[in-house]
């Protein structure tokens, strides 16, 4: 027997209509038979060519790649590469949001040339140059007059529910689609969500009684042919519209939300640091930078700004908010912020655990910024050295690392509030560590501060 | 503003309707699919006439706008002939 050197991507098994796979670390898919129809009236109604230069479809070029499976093979595509995937548990309010608008406008615009989306999962939206994308191109279909819309269930659950949690409860409420990989249970999030969200009258039916609606019609079989005209089904997506755009987020102060303006830097420490990190990157010369930490995203513009690729992850989801308004108010392509937790990254979730992948299984990144982070990892975290150097070498090759010591003013306000048990934390220590994996390549003291850049290199 | 609330009471109406008018709760395995699919075709007449009144709304505050005028113009009219 042949062993196939090509491979399908373990999350791509749901959809006959085709599936991904993977040839030398080129991502192609494969377009089944069953979806030939679907196909010609996507390109010959128009439609891939009005969602693609809006900018809400992913781009594809035909190939002449073999198939993976050539008996059941139509057509084999190769899709833009998305250089670094997100998942919905990782994006802020508006990144959620945007992601919604969009499958709603794709809908509105697919109806328009008569074709439907069979599929609203978010996991079919991805960030392309700053923007959310439908990367699931097969997810289009022709549509079927006086059909209901088949995806609705899934956009409440993946979109609505969770937007309506953030914006009436908590905003880290998101993380709840970690759990749930399928979107929010409407019956869940009917009971969490508060009474005055009733008054909303959008959350009111597409939650609260779709939630009714599911429980007591469970074991139905639906005999009534549905008939659910165009106009109604225009009616259906325009609530939506509705339902999501009333869904606010008033940004509330956190802990990290006003950092810039209460940080220890000189106006001159500053611009060194910004000089020095910007000279770091020069010598990488990266194709991919991830900023740990990134707070709004000043330091990972200084290589965004230069066109290289940055993921830009912070812990507040109220930075990484900030941060996106901002890439999408200057209309920038090459910077991506995401919410992440370094002290819990995202795991692999899914069946078998490879539907989405844990955090280093989506790097290395080619140079890392671990910019005033040390101490916030030593001492409010208690993590020795040696767990910060084994993880950080798992997921770069180059580090521009800020070491900051204990006569740092932000350090003692740090100390202040425990027992000081870190007696290790200090900058020998902390270069003995980290050279048993990395390389320092260069040493620069900050200057009117007492903090010092590296820039190390993996062994 | 005025469409919305009509469009808003159309709703609210439609909606107690459906509330009291529904079976009472089955403790049942969850099967999310039927429902989500028949609750759509329930709430479909309510959509496609909100957006309907929303989409056609200036049409029809033209037509009651004229009526009423020619209302007020007849009764002028009554008032004035002796």
């Amino acid at each position: 027997m042949i062993r196939k050197k090509t491979k399908i991507l373990p999350s791509s098994f749901r959809d006959p209509s085709g599936f991904l796979f993977s040839d030398k670390g080129h991502l192609y898919r494969q377009v089944n038979l069953v979806y030939k129809k679907n196909y010609e009236r996507l390109i010959q109604s128009g439609l891939y060519k009005k969602l693609t230069k809006e900018n809400l479809l992913i781009p594809h070029k035909e190939s002449l790649h073999e198939p993976h499976i050539p008996e059941s093979a139509y057509k084999v595509i190769k899709p833009k590469k998305i250089t670094f995937i997100s998942y919905p548990y990782e994006w802020s309010f508006s990144q959620l949001r945007d992601a919604a608008l969009t499958i709603l406008k794709i809908q509105d615009l697919s109806l328009e040339h008569g074709m439907t989306l069979k599929d609203s999962s978010a996991y079919n939206i991805q960030f392309l140059e700053g923007k959310p994308v439908l990367i699931d191109t097969l997810s289009l279909e022709v549509y079927k007059k006086e059909s209901p819309w088949i995806a609705y269930r899934q956009f409440c659950q993946h979109f609505l529910a969770p937007l309506a949690l953030m914006s009436y409860i908590d905003v880290r409420l998101s993380l709840l689609l970690k759990n749930h990989i399928d979107g929010i249970p409407l019956d869940f999030a009917s009971k969490l969500l508060p009474i005055s969200s009733r008054l909303n009258l959008s959350l009111l039916s597409h939650i609260y009684l779709h939630a009714e609606s599911q429980c007591r019609f469970a074991k139905s079989r639906p005999k009534l042919k549905g008939h659910f005209s165009l106009q109604q089904m225009k009616g259906l997506i325009d609530n939506l519209k509705s339902g999501v755009k009333s869904l606010g987020w008033k940004q509330p102060r956190t802990e990290w939300s006003e950092y810039y303006q209460r940080t220890n830097y000189s106006r001159e420490a500053f611009e060194h640091k910004k000089k020095l990190v910007k000279s770091f990157l020069g010598k990488t010369n990266p194709k991919i930078v991830w900023d740990l930490g990134a707070n709004v995203g000043t330091f990972s513009r200084l290589a965004s700004d230069q066109g290289i690729f940055t993921v830009a992850f912070d812990v507040d989801p109220v930075a990484v908010e900030s941060n996106y308004l901002k890439v999408k108010e200057r209309g920038e392509e090459t910077i991506l912020p995401v919410v992440m937790d370094l002290t819990n990254p995202s795991p692999a979730l899914g069946w078998a655990q490879e539907e989405r992948d844990s955090l280093t299984a989506r790097g290395p990144a080619d140079t890392l910024l671990a910019l005033a982070l040390i101490h916030h990892l030593c001492i409010s975290n208690n993590l020795p050295f040696e767990n910060i150097s084994s993880f950080l070498v798992k997921n770069c090759r180059y580090l521009i690392i800020e070491f900051v010591p204990k006569e740092d003013s932000q350090v003692k306000r740090l100390l202040s509030m425990r027992k000081d048990i870190f007696g290790n934390y200090n900058q020998k220590q902390f270069e003995k560590v980290f050279s048993d994996s990395f390389q320092i390549l260069k040493r620069e003291p900050i200057k009117e501060s007492k903090r010092i850049l590296y820039l190390m290199k993996k062994r | 503003m005025k469409e919305r609330i009509i469009q808003s009471w159309i709703l609210i109406l439609g909606f107690f309707a459906i509330v009291l008018f529904s079976p009472p709760t089955a403790h049942a395995y969850l099967d999310p699919g039927s429902g989500s699919y028949i609750f759509q075709l329930l709430i479909g007449a309510l959509l496609g006439l909100t957006f309907t009144v929303k989409t056609y709304w200036h049409r029809i505050r033209e037509i009651f706008g004229s009526i009423l005028k020619k209302m007020s113009n007849d009764k002028e009219e009554d008032q004035n002939t002796p």
